[in-house]
């Protein structure tokens, strides 16, 4: 009975101390939260400030929860906040003046990066993106033609919010692969790269039907922090051949006659770069390869057998090579390591690569770089032979 | 401090010595053992007065007294108790013969001189009669149904057996209700019962060893076992704990339970119970032992293991596949059941990063204009559930329609639109209802859980919950039942009782007991017992 009793009266003390140190403070109930879809980030008038974007979904709306439903479809779904400050987390702390809600960043989709404030260097505000614990590693980030806050305030037709929008649309860019999906991750560690020049889509307004919409036209690429370029969409998948990203999309050959085109759809591929050093010249390979099916073709040949194969399969890899070098072309152009040779060099060869460091850009123009693809034509869809089928 | 928080309860734990010691005082002024006199006389009045007082004026004892003979010489007596006796082995058996055919027979001298024998081998024609001479045996025969004959002249007595009382007869157990198996359930009656588990396992070796528990209810206690089977060191301990039970009363086998369990205070039982035959058969039969109580349908089983919770006498009878996605879905309903509510609590609370994000939006439009927090939202759901379900068991039938339009109104559409709860709690509270169910034998311990484990996460969030698990983990592996660990064949982990673990496998590659329980006789079938075509040599003939 008495070791019992002792036995309470410590657990009790236990309990009374304890109660002192809990206090539930990382505790947020969902009501006391706004929820962040999108940032945007643009370069302020005023010298170094920035000007920030936040689009906060309004939860009610989106799930028509509110009474009055008639209300509800007229209603935006999102409320964009702007505020200007010195540093991004200026700005996230100055949005409590604006919103009686502490932000949630952790299920944020987009960042987007105003133009001018690309061309002018970007790296003082990824830090905060990174440091940051809420904010995702797999959230997406752009560069908009216009301001960042332009594109959040187009208001989507099927999904709720532009942030939600945005980032939806580019995961499906693995349909065509002529956009990269560049999540804050890879943006990041190609922006810690010394040589690997950073690349993002360009996301732009575009009117139809006297509605504003929101599209992917091109990839920006970055020198350092700052932009200093796009890539067109060939380009772009030509550098999506090279670092392993293209999942999907079309590649157009000329049918055997020259005259038709036919269409093949691109199923899986792999890519490597293989650097290898020789009598003090550096010979890149970039290895390619690649599966894909018939999806359509416009003349009336029957492409459906072996020797058809053949020659389509080597139409494809040349195509395929001149994609590759379209953008390696541009690369050099630019001056911009976009497929990240110099980090590859850096993994074969780590020694050697201390004496190319300081002068890469020179070294990058004169490197060898060859292309080796290997197609195969694998399927031709439901019907072999096509409709209008001539002997 | 703390010097002076014990001081304090040193001063409360005098007090209370001091009164347990009066209370011990009270009770001895108090208890006055009515002294038996040990032995019955020879005088037919002296004795009838003795039984007289023992027995008191009580208006269900009836003293018959008679005489018999062929001159009507002989004096006699029988005592009984109405509404436990069988009226025709009264009137028919024991007082018909001293009537009518005590003239016909001659055999007066003899029945002079006292010869009771003359009378228990030839007059009464019932089966279990017995002489005696100690009056304490004669009132607990009394007591228990059985008819008290005294006669004149003789300083012994007969107990004839008369037992008979209106019971319950065997019907479908409202517990544990299958689909498929034997509907009949264990009854109140102990010698029904025997004969229930007699039926099911005809073999000399199925022992039943009965004895009386409880100062002043004398209960039939019995112990069932299967020699051979069953580890001997088992019923030693079992006789050892029921024989340390000094108490007044047993009134349902859960006060046997309570006596005799290994961890009285875990949350988790620590002896299984049953109303089916069948089940309880098959425990005897899987070397386990099991304890009848006299007035109760439910039996004991013991040692009980945690996967006996998720096992059900179904498994067995239907098919192997079927089964086990039953068996596992019972698992999942456990950790649904537990977790459920909680879950839902620090995800809305702590980590929302966790949540999909249209998920999000649709928890976050449910908990819009919702006046609490998420643990107490979630708190005040899951004990209105408790009330609901509490409500439902006790209200008498015909109000027991009107208890579910009433909750349905409360956990449902009418409390989310009321805005107190949150759409998606509702579900989630419902889920959690309905999946306690699913495993019935610790319904109980999974309420007592999950609120246990809602405080946890709702004050420290995902690392509450942690805690909590790894807390019952290292509890319920700590646990022995009856000398078996209570997580076996998980922990310690045995790997060929995993046949009837998550996946209950065929029956015919059970050919072992549990290693656990059955040691003592692990063979249970040859293990060649694959159903299979006939062999192409028997296909000639």
């Amino acid at each position: 009975m008495k070791k019992y009793i002792n036995a309470l009266s410590k657990i009790i003390i236990c309990i009374l101390v304890a109660l002192n140190l809990t206090s539930c403070w990382s505790a947020h109930e969902l009501n006391k939260l706004a929820i962040v879809m999108g940032v945007g980030i643009d370069k302020a008038k005023e010298i170094d400030e920035v000007q920030m974007t936040v689009q906060v979904a309004k939860v009610l709306e989106i799930k028509g929860f509110s009474k009055n439903t008639s209300a509800s479809g007229a209603n935006k779904s999102y409320l964009n906040l702007h505020e200007k400050a010195k540093s991004i987390s200026d700005a996230v702390k100055a949005f409590n003046r604006k919103i009686n809600r502490s932000l949630l960043f952790s299920h944020n989709q987009v960042i987007i990066l105003g133009k001018d404030m690309a061309e002018a260097g970007i790296e003082k505000s990824m830090d905060f993106f990174l440091r940051y614990r809420e904010t995702r590693l797999l959230v997406w980030v752009l560069v908009s033609n216009g301001t960042a806050s332009e594109i959040l305030d187009v208001k989507p037709e099927i999904e709720t919010t532009p942030g939600r929008n945005i980032g939806e649309l580019i995961k499906n860019q693995k349909n065509t692969s002529q956009i990269p999906a560049v999540d804050l991750r890879d943006f990041a560690s190609r922006l810690m790269s010394k040589t690997t020049a950073p690349i993002a889509p360009i996301i732009e307004v575009s009117k139809e039907d006297n509605k504003k919409i929101a599209y992917l036209s091109e990839t920006a690429v970055f020198k350092k922090d700052k932009m200093i370029g796009t890539l067109n969409k060939t380009e772009t998948r030509g550098l999506l051949w090279g670092i392993n990203k293209v999942k999907g999309g079309v590649i157009v050959v000329s049918t055997l006659d020259n005259k038709d085109k036919v269409n093949l759809e691109i199923t899986s591929s792999k890519s490597k770069i293989i650097p290898q050093i020789k009598d003090d010249e550096i010979y890149i390979k970039i290895d390619i390869k690649e599966d894909g099916d018939l999806s359509e073709q416009t003349s009336s040949e029957d492409l459906a057998n072996p020797k058809a194969f053949a020659i389509l399969q080597k139409s494809e890899e040349d195509v395929i090579k001149k994609e590759v070098m379209a953008a390696l072309k541009k690369a050099r152009e630019l001056n911009a390591d976009i497929f990240g040779f110099g980090d590859a060099i850096y993994q074969h060869y780590p020694k050697q690569w201390l004496k190319m460091e300081k002068n890469w850009d020179e070294i990058f123009q004169n490197i060898h770089v060859d292309v080796s693809v290997d197609a195969k034509l694998k399927r031709t869809g439901r019907i072999t032979k096509p409709i209008m089928f001539k002997d | 401090m703390k010097v002076e928080v014990s001081i304090v309860f040193r001063y409360l734990y005098k007090k209370l010595r001091f009164m347990n010691l009066k209370s011990e005082k009270f009770n001895d002024e108090t208890v006055e053992e009515k002294s038996l006199q040990p032995e019955l006389s020879i005088s037919l009045k002296e004795n009838f007065n003795i039984l007289k007082n023992i027995l008191g004026s009580s208006n269900d004892i009836i003293y018959r007294e008679f005489s018999f003979g062929a001159k009507m010489q002989i004096n006699a007596a029988i005592i009984f108790l109405e509404g436990m006796t069988e009226k025709a082995v009264i009137n028919e058996i024991i007082i018909k013969p001293f009537m009518y055919d005590s003239k016909l027979c001659n055999l007066e001298s003899e029945l002079e001189i006292g010869n009771l024998s003359i009378i228990k081998n030839s007059m009464l024609s019932v089966g279990n009669v017995k002489e005696t001479v100690s009056i304490n045996e004669l009132i607990d025969g009394c007591l228990s149904g059985d008819t008290i004959f005294l006669m004149d002249g003789c300083s012994e007595a007969l107990i004839i057996h008369s037992k008979g009382w209106e019971t319950r007869g065997v019907e479908e157990p409202k517990t544990e209700a299958v689909v498929r198996g034997p509907r009949e359930g264990f009854c109140e009656t102990m010698a029904t019962n025997m004969t229930l588990l007699r039926r099911k396992i005809k073999n000399p070796n199925l022992t039943f060893q009965t004895m009386q528990i409880g100062t002043q209810t004398k209960t039939s206690v019995s112990i069932v076992y299967l020699k051979g089977v069953v580890n001997p060191k088992l019923i030693k301990e079992i006789n050892e704990r029921l024989n340390r039970i000094n108490t007044d009363a047993i009134l349902e086998s859960g006060y046997i339970e309570q006596f005799i369990e290994d961890a009285p205070y875990s949350l988790f039982p620590t002896i299984g119970n049953s109303e089916k035959p069948d089940t309880a058969a098959a425990k005897i039969l899987e070397g386990r032992a099991a304890i009848l109580v006299d007035g109760t349908p439910f039996v004991l089983t013991m040692p009980m293991l945690f996967i006996e919770g998720f096992q059900s006498a179904e498994d067995y009878y239907s098919r192997t596949f079927f089964s086990s996605l039953l068996r596992i879905l019972r698992f999942c309903c456990f950790t649904i059941s537990v977790l459920a509510p909680t879950t839902y609590v620090i995800l809305s609370t702590f980590h929302q990063e966790l949540i999909p994000t249209t998920l999000l939006f649709t928890m976050a439009a449910g908990r819009e204009g919702v006046p609490f927090p998420a643990v107490m939202e979630a708190g005040l759901m899951v004990i209105t559930f408790e009330i609901l379900r509490e409500a439902g068991v006790r209200l008498p039938r015909p109000v027991g329609q009107a208890v579910s339009i009433v909750g349905a109104l409360v956990i449902g559409e009418a409390a989310v639109s009321a805005g107190l709860v949150g759409g998606l709690l509702v579900i989630v509270v419902s889920l959690t209802a309905v999946s306690s169910f699913v495993v019935p034998v610790f319904t109980d311990v999974i309420a007592i859980l999950r609120i246990i484990f809602l405080i946890l996460g709702g004050s420290l969030g995902i690392f509450g919950v942690g805690i909590g698990l790894l807390g019952v983990l290292i509890h319920i592996v700590s646990l022995r039942s009856f000398g078996t660990p209570y997580l076996a064949p998980l922990a310690p982990l045995s790997a060929e009782d995993l046949k009837d673990t998550f996946i209950r496998t065929h029956l015919w590659r059970m050919s072992t007991r549990p290693r656990t329980i059955g040691w003592h006789n692990l063979k249970r079938q040859e293990s060649n017992l694959k159903p299979q075509p006939p062999s192409e040599e028997e296909n000639k003939d």
